[in-house]
């Protein structure tokens, strides 16, 4: 078991590289100078922008650029800086909050309903019920976040005033509509899922055998049918949490968000390439690290799953 | 094995401690399916009392395990239907009872043991928590004591190391001692009645005789009533009773072991025995029934083994002939039943065909 976390945290390394060196390339061949965007309309002298490219590696080969980049991160924690100055692990530290905020709401939201609507479907197979969670999480998986969000924020925001359309101000309750936006599309996933997997666990001898053993059905489902059915929700839920890790840049922007995905939207308008590759890269690690927890957690849920 | 307390009330349900502990009493179950009716048992009866072991012998899709299913009420229902008849346990019919009522007999009063185990044990979940899950949903167990009476349980049905392999899950065990877990939990509250449905047909011949004795051993213990539901002749031999014959959903025959080896009284008894493998009999082919089962969505109005019957007429084609007693305590549904029995009638030539 030790062998295969240290196994899969090796693999980080070549992982973690591939990704920032493909992120650091696109911001690299982005189109137009980012020293002259920084300027804007107001000229600047030649020897000011010397000092800039000087100060940013700019001049250096593209390898190199990224190699001083890489070594700062691993070595000192060092995110690199905005062109105003900032530390970008400053900026990282400042909007985490506001993603992990939107992504744990999110996650509960998508838990709750997902999984009460996949086992509520299943149960009642074929019943009005199931009808109705099958129509619905088509609807919802067929339309786009973006479509989603705008309608949330409309009926919900606008139209009845229940919740706030933007910003942070009211805490925690700020965070119901965009995280019922973002959560759509997997708790629909979730839902017909967990349905296909329940109806399966509870038409197999097992449940059967715990019907045989008097068992109320009550914990025929849940003890015996959904511990089963549960694995692959669970690899769902864990790749869903690590994607967003990264932020949303939909829906933070929709409901304006400070959190990383928006400042993701926003970094790569300025063609501020550093911000870009520390964002992509503290997602990356996120991703890979949710992963393993993800991997190890299905031994648990799966005893037949041994690593070594 | 902690003192056996029968479970709550039991006098007080209207049980009847005179009656026999479980009887089928026309039974008729049918699966309606898109493709038609499947009629899966058909007016069965038979008796099963303390102590005695009841083998069911019929070939796939006879209805032995439908029966099962029936008793235990864990028979998929729809597609499943129970469209007459009655089941007894201890005098009261189990179809009147609130479904809280069955419930509490199930694994408590009546168990079962399902043919392939693995399948049949739950993969996520030690065998250990299997096992004491009956004790603690049936009798309100804590957990320490409950697992405490688990690894009595596979200590007595002969698991090496219970105690390390208490929290060892299904796959980790052979087949063998899987069908021991499945047995350990069956048996864990004392039933009276124990269905073993092909208990031994996925295990290997040697593991087979194990596992039947410690059936037969548990059973002589605890005076259970055990119905063991086979298709193997030689298994009946050493451990049955007396013998159900099923065909197509009903009892062709049935009487004690001994009786019904020697002295089969249906033509359809008399073909399985027949067909056996005979250790004087060495290069010979062996004398297999010609003919299938007939569906069961379209069983014939006669003698459903009327068309594989070597000695059938014209009678047996339209008349369904009853079950009645060829001697004593041995009963057969065949018009020619007397005859058969004492071997005076011949096969008739143009059935052959």
């Amino acid at each position: 078991m030790t062998g295969y976390i240290i196994r899969r945290l090796l693999q980080f390394i070549p992982v973690v590289i591939a990704a920032t060196l493909i992120v650091y390339g696109l911001v690299f061949l982005m189109p137009g100078d980012p020293i002259r965007a920084l300027a804007g309309d107001r000229p600047m002298s030649d020897a000011v922008r010397e000092t800039l490219r000087e100060q940013y590696n700019l001049d250096d080969p593209f390898l190199l650029q990224y190699g001083k980049y890489i070594w700062g991160v691993f070595t000192a924690g060092d995110f690199g800086t905005t062109f105003q100055g900032r530390p970008v692990s400053d900026i990282i530290q400042q909007r985490l909050p506001v993603t992990l905020t939107l992504a744990a709401v999110t996650f509960v939201i998508q838990g709750i309903i997902g999984i009460a609507a996949g086992v509520l479907s299943a149960i009642f197979r074929d019943r009005f019920i199931d009808r109705l969670v099958q129509v619905s999480t088509v609807v919802v998986v067929a339309l786009p976040v973006l479509a989603i969000a705008f309608v949330l924020q409309l009926i919900f925001g606008l139209n009845l005033g229940w919740f706030p359309i933007a910003g942070t101000r009211e805490g925690l309750y700020s965070y119901i509509l965009p995280g019922f936006a973002m959560a759509a599309v997997s708790t629909a996933m979730i839902a017909r899922l967990l349905r296909g997997e329940l109806i399966e666990a509870l038409q197999s001898d097992y449940v059967r055998t715990a019907t045989a053993k008097g068992m109320r059905r009550s914990r025929v489902i849940t003890r015996h049918g959904l511990r089963n059915s549960m694995i692959p929700i669970v690899t769902f839920m864990g790749a869903d949490l690590a994607s967003m890790i990264g932020g949303s840049i939909v829906v933070e922007s929709i409901f304006n968000l400070p959190g990383l995905g928006e400042q993701v939207y926003r970094s790569i308008q300025a063609q501020e390439g550093t911000v870009v590759v520390g964002i992509v890269t503290l997602f990356v690690l996120a991703f890979v690290v949710i992963n393993l927890i993800v991997d190890l957690l299905y031994a648990v849920l799966d005893p037949r799953i041994r690593y070594d | 094995m902690t003192t056996t307390t029968h479970p709550a009330g039991t006098e007080q349900e209207g049980y009847d401690a005179s009656a026999p502990l479980l009887e089928v009493d026309d039974l008729h179950v049918e699966f309606r399916t898109k493709a038609g009716v499947a009629r899966a048992v058909n007016g069965l009866n038979f008796t099963l009392n303390a102590g005695e072991t009841l083998a069911i012998l019929g070939e796939s899709g006879s209805g032995k395990s439908v029966t099962a299913q029936t008793i235990m009420g864990i028979l998929d229902m729809p597609p499943g239907h129970i469209a007459g008849g009655e089941i007894r346990y201890r005098g009261k019919n189990l179809f009147d009872m609130p479904e809280e009522q069955r419930r509490r007999l199930r694994g408590v009063n009546i168990s079962m043991i399902f043919q392939d185990a693995l399948s049949a044990l739950n993969p996520v979940l030690p065998v250990g928590f299997q096992i004491a899950e009956m004790f603690r949903v049936h009798r309100g167990f804590k957990r320490k004591q409950a697992r405490e009476e688990a690894v009595k349980l596979m200590q007595k049905v002969g698991i090496p190391a219970a105690e390390k392999r208490v929290g060892d899950y299904p796959h980790q065990f052979s087949g063998g001692m899987r069908q021991r877990i499945m047995i350990a939990m069956a048996i864990a509250l004392d039933p009276d009645v124990l269905i073993a449905d092909e208990p031994t047909t996925a295990l290997d011949v040697t593991v087979q005789a194990q596992v039947m004795r410690l059936l037969k051993e548990l059973q002589t213990e605890n005076n259970m009533g055990l119905i063991l539901i086979t298709h193997d002749l030689g298994v009946v031999a050493d451990v049955a009773d007396k013998i159900a014959v099923m065909y197509a959903g009903r009892v062709m025959e049935a009487a004690d072991v001994f009786e019904i080896y020697a002295k089969p009284g249906h033509p359809y008894t008399k073909g399985l025995l027949e067909s056996l493998p005979r250790i004087d009999a060495e290069g010979e082919r062996l004398n297999a029934i010609p003919g299938l089962p007939p569906a069961l969505t379209n069983i014939p109005p006669g003698c459903p083994f009327s068309p594989r019957c070597p000695y059938s007429t014209e009678l047996c084609r339209t008349d369904r002939p009853e079950l009645l007693p060829v001697a004593e305590g041995h009963v057969s549904a065949c018009h020619y039943r007397e005859e058969i029995y004492s071997g005076e009638l011949k096969p008739r030539e143009e059935a052959q065909a």
